[in-house]
């Protein structure tokens, strides 16, 4: 009985005692975006960059002394967690080198302050289907407004929200 | 007579020999760890796996990382070698990465030179024999199962798996 102990208690001391450690592997995928106006974008996204797709948002003929209005569709493509938002570098009005006409921006309804960024998502997006909120220009030529050809150039920076 | 006298001749042979047995056991004990090698020492009937976190870095919309190879150390008295086995903490996963949201990133492991299921977790011979850890003994291979989603939601992606290192 004794030597049936002592077997039994140097079988427990080679027993392997293991204990559990860790291996933890990380990594890291960066957001990217791609806006446009009118249909979905066609790019894909890049990781870190954040595109909007030029646009020419583009009024047949402006009518004096009334709001012309042009409203258009805006898609989203963002992995980006937190959504995205768009900031215009300036509101210019429209000019045809000379004269102007008074111009507004706005995304569903709240008007673009230069500089100043208006959230597009909250969230990842796939591009597929027009935001609800539209991105809408406003123009109002003066009654006697002088006829020509007029235009105006915006910066549109997209980022991380 | 004669044969009462030859009866007692016999049982006077039939003696025990006695002594002293003196026994000791040195237990086996490993240290595992990757990237360096192991200069710590042994610690009785102790097995531990050095913890690594293994930055995979950024990984690009649409494509894959380049495979990333973990050299192994193992220093061991153990003289029928160790063996190592990897599970992952959440039990049911198959060793994939996944962010808060629990997006996933399938990823692929060899361990030895042979793939390695983190699902399976089967336990691996790392040595045969004893090892003083000074030179790399073997590879752990990470690498991505497929090119990630070219909108692969963003974020941290991570796994944490338990390593068991034990004697053969």
């Amino acid at each position: 009985m004794k030597k049936l102990l002592s077997i039994a208690a140097v079988a427990a001391l080679f027993t392997t005692g293991a204990i559990a450690d860790t291996i933890t592997v990380n990594g890291v995928v960066l957001a990217g975006a791609q806006v446009s106006f009118g249909s979905a974008p066609a790019g894909t996204l890049v990781a870190g960059t954040f595109a909007f797709e030029d646009a020419v948002v583009g009024f047949e003929s402006l009518a004096l002394d009334q709001d012309n209005v042009d409203n258009q569709n805006v898609f989203v493509k963002t992995n980006s967690n937190n959504g995205v938002s768009i900031a215009l570098g300036t509101t210019p009005d429209l000019s045809d080198g000379t004269h102007t006409v008074p111009t507004t921006y706005a995304l569903g309804g709240v008007d673009f302050v230069a500089g100043t960024a208006q959230s597009l998502t909250g969230g990842t997006n796939d591009g597929s289907v027009a935001l609800a909120n539209q991105f809408t220009t406003t123009a109002h030529p003066a009654a006697d407004q002088v006829s020509g050809a007029y235009t105006a150039t915006i910066t549109a920076t997209i980022a991380q929200n | 007579m004669k044969k009462i006298i030859l009866l007692t001749a016999t049982i006077a042979t039939a003696m025990w020999s006695e002594g002293i047995t003196i026994n000791g056991s040195i237990p086996p004990a490993a240290i595992v760890g990757f990237d360096n090698p192991i200069t710590e020492n042994l610690l009785d009937n102790t097995f531990t796996f050095k913890d690594i976190v293994i930055d995979i870095g950024s990984i690009p919309l649409g494509s894959k990382i380049a495979p990333v190879t973990k050299q192994i150390y193992a220093k061991t008295n153990s003289v029928n070698g160790i063996t190592m086995e990897i599970t992952d903490t959440k039990g049911w996963a198959k060793g994939q990465i996944l962010n808060e949201d629990e997006d996933a990133i399938n990823m692929k492991y060899s361990l030895m030179g042979s793939s390695y299921s983190i699902k399976n977790h089967p336990v691996v011979e790392l040595t045969s024999s004893t090892s003083d850890g000074s030179a790399s003994i073997g590879v752990f291979v990470i690498e991505q199962k497929s090119n990630i989603s070219s909108d692969q939601p963003e974020g941290h992606y991570s796994a944490v798996f338990n390593v068991t290192i034990a004697s053969q």
